[in-house]
Formats: structure tokens, sequence, C-alpha cells
């Protein structure tokens, strides 16, 4: 292993130690399969994921399970491994990714892809599914894995939705099948309901996996506590999966039905075990639409009450525009406000009601004038620039609010520097959503639109509008919906030095344009419209909503028609199949 | 810093806190030590609301406190509005040397020479700036200790400080960087702290 002397070579060693309060590390005879719960990013990027402290949990509460993780090293330390002549291994004991039974990744960014690459390599383990042999079974999941094709020929499958139950199968027919040909135990799986096998081909439709009863869903009680964190020490809790609202360009909300919730006892309950487990200072609600909770007044009041005596704080990380309230404000952190997020996402109403973002410019001061009054200082704004239809008008609204809001906060006395801090996202069309066939706005038209947002703001010294290298948007979008072939450009991208994409230091666009001039592709080309009749690389992936729910959706768009909130009582056939009254 | 708040939160002590926008838990380490430093008798000291035993914080943070951090003893001071941390006077430190490393008879050489000097000027880096300093008056101990370590007692007072890294920077050894293994500095000893 690294030496201590060495470890200080490297930039925040802590990354690399383990033995965290809540690690979990086993030696003993009953572990009859080890599994290695990779995240293709760096220990402090890992470790703020529920997903995996919620897999962890699950794996390791199986006596015969040893579930151990492994995070992508920064280059410094993947260069000491590679001077020390050590392959990349586990936090916990410090085995080596070859010597793993089951190797997970969670892909949570397409960018991520050739990081994966990195990761198998720096393990010892062969990057071809089809040149393993002893090898660990290495398989993706989380939302990247509902399109996985441009992985296939690196992954020997993919598991599509919620994992927690799909796991826990998937250890056990792996083990039952010790002894069998490999290509034979591989080929079994896919008789678990949400794995996919890309070497058996797309003829099979593969559908999602859902966790409906969040109550009973598995949850860490003693969820591991970082060395390195964020920003507050935090504990997530997560109130509900899914949302119905509908917004056209969210593949998280469109693939992800019926909503369903935690109850407001189950969440408390959990809120009270991971405070005194951890002894974090913070609890957030996580969900997609976190106003869109059943009581989510009542709760956070609850809650604030209970631990405000202890000091903690709570947080809602996003909130709907149209839900948030002066109470609901009020009933956030009593101890320490920092800042609301809202998400218009688009400038102006007709531009709203195109993405079916139903939210007015009304609900949006009446939003921010709330937190204002509230005491909070700061309000985080998001938006998308390139979305479909957008015109330049739709810039000049977004700076319109800005400024409005900035006004606002002026209004109330706000002493802090900055009032607002708006980001300004590249759309980017994704895979199982309406805006799946939208062509992507190139570079040019995000900086003009941007500049235009931010000229209209120069003299604003109390906003603050950031934005990405709209370069990484095309890439994400040539690899959220590329097919098989984009494979050989991520390949490509890997031989080309591509790590860690995730990090602007890192992320180099001109890698990635020689990438797949060299696999034979044009990268501009991702961005342009998908043709509704043709086939698409994921149609053998089901999701919640069916393609002809999408087609109309798209359409619906195109005509500036809004389509409202299902709410779970009134159907519009979205094709998930939920037993409503209406 | 962090491990300690969520311990005593953990732990359910009564800690009183600053005041402002972000209230955090008043926690004072004694001359805390640096990335990747350890130490056998750390101080800290812990502002509580309500006086609470000393037996009883001991033994709520034993078990609150991850693997690798153990109290060793607790003791209170009422009315105490601060520790006077800032004047423990010096500090006993063991240094252990990455291999390959000089022999102990070197290490010895080296030691007894240094100590001959009336100065030894290093560079101290504090934020951006750099500025020279003499430690040689901050060097009260310094001998070898066998098996590649070294061992000093050095001043903490301001003005007269030396640091463990600075003395083997001084007697021509490598302090580590990015390419370089780096000496591991264990703190076996606080002075006690006045009054």
């Amino acid at each position: 292993m690294v030496s201590p002397h060495d470890l200080l070579r490297v930039r925040k060693p802590a990354r690399y130690v383990g033995g965290e309060l809540g690690a979990v590390a086993k030696h003993d005879d009953a572990v009859r399969l080890r599994f290695g719960l990779c995240f293709p990013d760096v220990y402090e990027i890992a470790m703020s994921h529920l997903g995996s402290q919620i897999l962890y949990s699950v794996l390791n509460s199986l006596p015969w399970v040893a579930c151990e993780r492994v995070h992508a090293p920064w280059p410094d330390y993947a260069d000491l491994l590679r001077e020390k002549r050590l392959r990349l291994h586990s936090l916990e004991t410090g085995r080596p990714l070859r010597e793993f039974d089951i190797l997970g990744f969670s892909l949570q960014t397409e960018t991520c892809y050739p990081t994966v690459l990195w990761m198998l390599e720096l393990g010892g383990v062969a990057q071809e599914a089809g040149d393993r042999h002893d090898d660990p079974l290495v398989i993706v999941g989380g939302p990247c894995a509902v399109n996985p094709e441009p992985l296939a020929p690196f992954i020997d499958a993919a598991v599509i939705g919620d994992g927690e139950d799909v796991v826990v199968e998937l250890c056990d027919a792996w083990l039952a099948s010790s002894g069998r040909p490999r290509a034979e135990r591989i080929a079994k799986l896919p008789s678990i309901e949400g794995v996919y096998v890309p070497a058996l081909g797309t003829d099979r439709v593969v559908r999602m996996r859902k966790v409906l009863d969040l109550d009973a869903a598995p949850y860490p009680v003693h969820p591991i506590v970082p060395h390195i964190e964020a920003v507050h020490d935090r504990v997530t809790l997560e109130i509900a999966r899914g949302c119905t609202r509908g917004c056209r360009f969210c593949q998280a909300g469109a693939i992800d039905r019926p909503a369903r919730y935690r109850s407001a006892d189950t969440v408390r309950r959990q809120a009270r075990e991971h405070l005194t487990a951890t002894g974090h200072e913070e609890v957030s609600l996580l969900s997609l639409s976190a106003a869109d909770y059943p009581g989510i007044e009542e709760l956070c009041r609850d809650l604030a009450a209970e631990h405000a005596g202890a000091r903690v704080s709570l947080s809602l990380p996003s909130t709907r525009v149209d839900a948030f309230s002066v109470s609901l404000a009020e009933s956030i952190s009593r101890v320490r406000r920092s800042g609301i997020t809202l998400a218009p996402e688009a400038g102006t109403q007709r531009l709203r009601d195109v993405i079916n973002k139903q939210v007015t410019d009304e609900d949006i001061m009446t939003a921010a004038e709330a937190a204002f009054a509230s005491g909070f200082e700061l309000v985080k704004l998001y938006f998308m620039l390139g979305l479909p239809t957008e015109t330049d008008e739709d810039a000049e609204g977004i700076a319109g609010i800005i400024a409005r809001i900035t006004g606002l906060g002026r209004g109330h006395g706000s002493r802090r520097g900055k009032i607002v801090t708006a980001s300004l996202a590249a759309f980017v069309p994704k895979p199982h959503t309406p805006f799946q066939w939208e062509a992507q706005a190139d570079s040019e038209t995000f900086d003009r639109r941007r500049r235009i947002v931010t000229d209209a703001l120069k003299r604003e010294r109390r906003a603050a509008v950031h934005w990405h290298d709209p370069r990484r948007a095309l890439l994400e979008c040539a690899l959220a919906r590329g097919g098989r072939e984009t494979a050989e450009a991520v390949r490509q991208a890997y031989l080309l030095g591509s790590r860690l994409d995730g990090w602007d230091e890192c992320f180099s666009s001109d890698v990635w344009v020689e990438a797949f001039r060299r696999a034979g592709l044009d990268l501009g080309e991702a961005a342009q419209a998908l043709d509704p009749g043709a086939p698409l690389p994921w149609d053998h992936i089901r999701t919640a909503v069916s393609k002809e729910f999408l087609l109309r959706e798209a359409e619906r768009a195109r005509q500036g028609l809004t389509t409202p909130d299902c709410g779970g009582v009134r159907c519009y056939g979205c094709g998930a199949g939920c037993k409503m009254a209406g | 810093m962090r491990a300690f708040e969520r311990a005593i939160r953990r732990a359910s002590l009564p800690v009183a806190h600053t005041q402002g926008f972000n209230p955090r838990p008043r926690l004072v380490f004694a001359a805390p030590l640096g990335v990747g430093g350890t130490g056998d008798n750390e101080r800290l000291c812990v502002a509580l609301e309500r006086p609470v035993p000393a037996e009883a914080v001991l033994a709520s943070l034993r078990t609150a406190l991850p693997p690798g951090l153990s109290p060793a003893a607790a003791h209170s001071l009422p009315g105490v509005k601060a520790p006077a941390y800032h004047l423990i006077p010096w500090a006993e430190w063991e240094v252990a040397l990455p291999l390959p490393a000089p022999s102990g008879a070197e290490l010895a050489r080296l030691c007894a020479d240094l100590l001959t000097r009336n100065e030894v000027r290093v560079q101290r880096r504090r934020k951006a700036a750099a500025r020279e300093v003499d430690i040689r008056p901050g060097i009260l101990a310094l001998s070898d200790a066998g098996y590649a370590r070294l061992r000093m007692t050095l001043s903490l007072i301001a003005d007269r400080s030396a640091k463990p890294l600075e003395v083997v920077e001084a007697l021509g050894l490598p302090r580590g960087d990015e390419r370089v293994p780096h000496p591991l500095v264990h703190r076996l000893q606080l002075a006690p702290t006045p009054g």
C-alpha cells in the first residue's frame, strides 16, 4: 500500500485513507461475494452521492456480501500508484479492483465515461467485455444507464432504474452461477428485471426497475461520515422519488413515475437517527420538487422545531417556484439562512409554456419576495439557454428576471455582496423525454444569448451570472443520444487522455473533437434534430412513459400548449400505468 | 476540526456557539497540527453552555469520536472564558524521515552541528508572502532518536518559534513535495498551559 510518507505528496490525502465512521471492512469467512462500488469521480464528489450510500448499506447488511468503495483517484494519486506499481484499490481493505467479484459503476453524468475506462485500467481489469475471463462482472447503473449504448462494449450489464433490490438479486444470481463459463453466467442475468446485457443485443425489451414503497425502502442507518465534505456537514433525506409535473426537458421526471413519497413519520425518524449517528449540522430534503410533497410546510416546520435547539438547520436544495410560499420559507432554517434556489428555467412565459414549466412571472416574484421577507439574503436562479424555439427575446427575459429580483432584494435592505446568483445551463436533449428529438443550439448561439444576459446586467454588481463551456454540453448531447458506434469515440477519448471531465481543469473540447474524428464520427452532427420516425438507440429500454406520449408532448410543445400535472389524480396517458381514480 | 464538531453533536454535549450569521461551536485546539500530523497528547477546549462533569464529557466523547481519535483525560475550567493556549511555550516532536535516510551517526552529527550555529535562517510562508526567519532561538533541543527519527523540542512563542519541517530543512534534509516523500511529524507532548 502507499505509505504515509508518499501519501502526503498528493493533494487532499484524506481522499485515500478510509477508516471513516460508518465504513464497513469485512474480513470474515462468512463473506462469499465482494462487490466494488465504483464512483467515477473523486472522493468528495462520490461521498455526496446518496444512492451510493444506500447501495453500500443494502449490500453490507447481507452477511455474505462485502461492499467496498472505489473512487476515481486524482491524477497525482494515479501517478503515485503507477510509480509504486500498485493497482487501483478499494478504500476499506486496499483490495485491487481486479480481485472483486462484481464492480458496479454509478453513471451520474455522461462525461464520466472515459473515467470508467481509466479506473478499469488502473485496477487491472480488461476494458473490453469480450476480453474478460477471471475478471469481475462489470455493471453500470444510475441516470445515464437509460441509454448505456456508448459504453456497451465495455460493460457486462447495465441496471436500469432503482438499484436497491436489483443489486441484491444480481449478487445472488452471480454467486449461484459460480463455476459456470462466464458467457453462460452473463447470459442468465437478463432474467432479472431491469438488467440489460449489451452482448445479447437490443432485441429484448428491458423494463426499468422502480421501488414503489419508500417507507419500506432500505435506508442507511449508519451512513459513512466522510473525511472531506462539500460545504456543510449534511444529512440528506430523500423525501420523494419521481415527479409528474412533466417539464419537457427533464429526464429525471419523465422516466420516473408515478411520484411516490416517503411518509412524514419516516422522514422525521430517519432525520433523528441520522443526526444521532453522524453529528451533522444540516438536514437536506431531497426530491425532484420538494414543494410538491404533500404537507411539506408542516414537515419542514416539525423538523426545524425538533432540531433547532441543537442548531441543526434545514435546507431544500431545489423547489418549485409556484409552490414556494412565505410559510415554507419561514419553516426552513431558522438557524442558518444561506440561500434558496428557484428554477424558472426560461425567461418568458411563452418559452415556459413550450417547456411545460408552468410558472408565471408573478409566481417567480412572489417566491423571491417571500424569501427576502423571511430573511433569506441570497436567491439562486437556474435557467437554460438553447431551449427549443428560443429567441433572443427569451434571453432578455432572463436578464429582466434577474434584475427585478435583485431590485427586490435591495429593497429589503440586503447587506450581502451578491443578492442573486444565476446559473445558465446549456439545454441538452435527453433520451426518454419529449425533447429527445430536438436539436441542440450551437456554441455561437449559446454565447450570443449568454452575452445578451450578461451585457444587460453589466452594471448590476449585486447579481452574478455563471455558465459552463457550451462545448461540454455538446459532448453531453453526443454521449447521451449516442448509439453503440459512439463507444469508439469514448475509447479514443480515453486513449487521448480524457479523465475526470466533470472538472473544468480536466475537460478538453479538442480532445473530444479528435476522439470523435478518429471514431469516424462528427461531434457537431450529434446536435442535429433527430427524425421522430426513425428508431432510437435506446428504444429497447422502457422507462415510465411511452414513446407515443413523448411524441404527443413534443407536438404540444411546438404549439406552445401546456399539459397539466396529473398529480396522480387525473390521467393524461403518459404510459406509467398508475391506478388512478380519474 | 469537523470530526470533533460532529462528535460533540453526536455526544449531545451542550456546547456554546459563536454569535452571528453562521454560529460555530466554540472549540479551540492548542497549536493545531498540520495536515498529516499526529499527536499523543493534544489539547482541546470546548465551551459549554452549562456545567457538565468532566468524566461525563470524557465518557460521551469516547463513544462518539471516530476510530483514531481517543480522549485521554478531561477537566473543567469553571469561570475561564478562553484557555491561554497561545501562551504554551514549547512542544516536543518526533519526526520520522522517509527511507533511505542518513545513518544514526550522520543524523547525530547534523543535529550537533546545527546546535552550534548562532543563526539558522529559513523561509517561512504565511498566506501568500514568504519571509526569512531565524529559527535558532526556537530550537530548544534536537537529537537523533534512532530508526531514522529525530526528536526535537521547539518553542511555540510567537517571534521565537520553530516548526519541525523547518528544522528538517535546516538540517539539509528533504521536507517533501509532490515528487519527494514527506517526513511524518508526530507531536509527543505540549508544554502545560500557563494559568
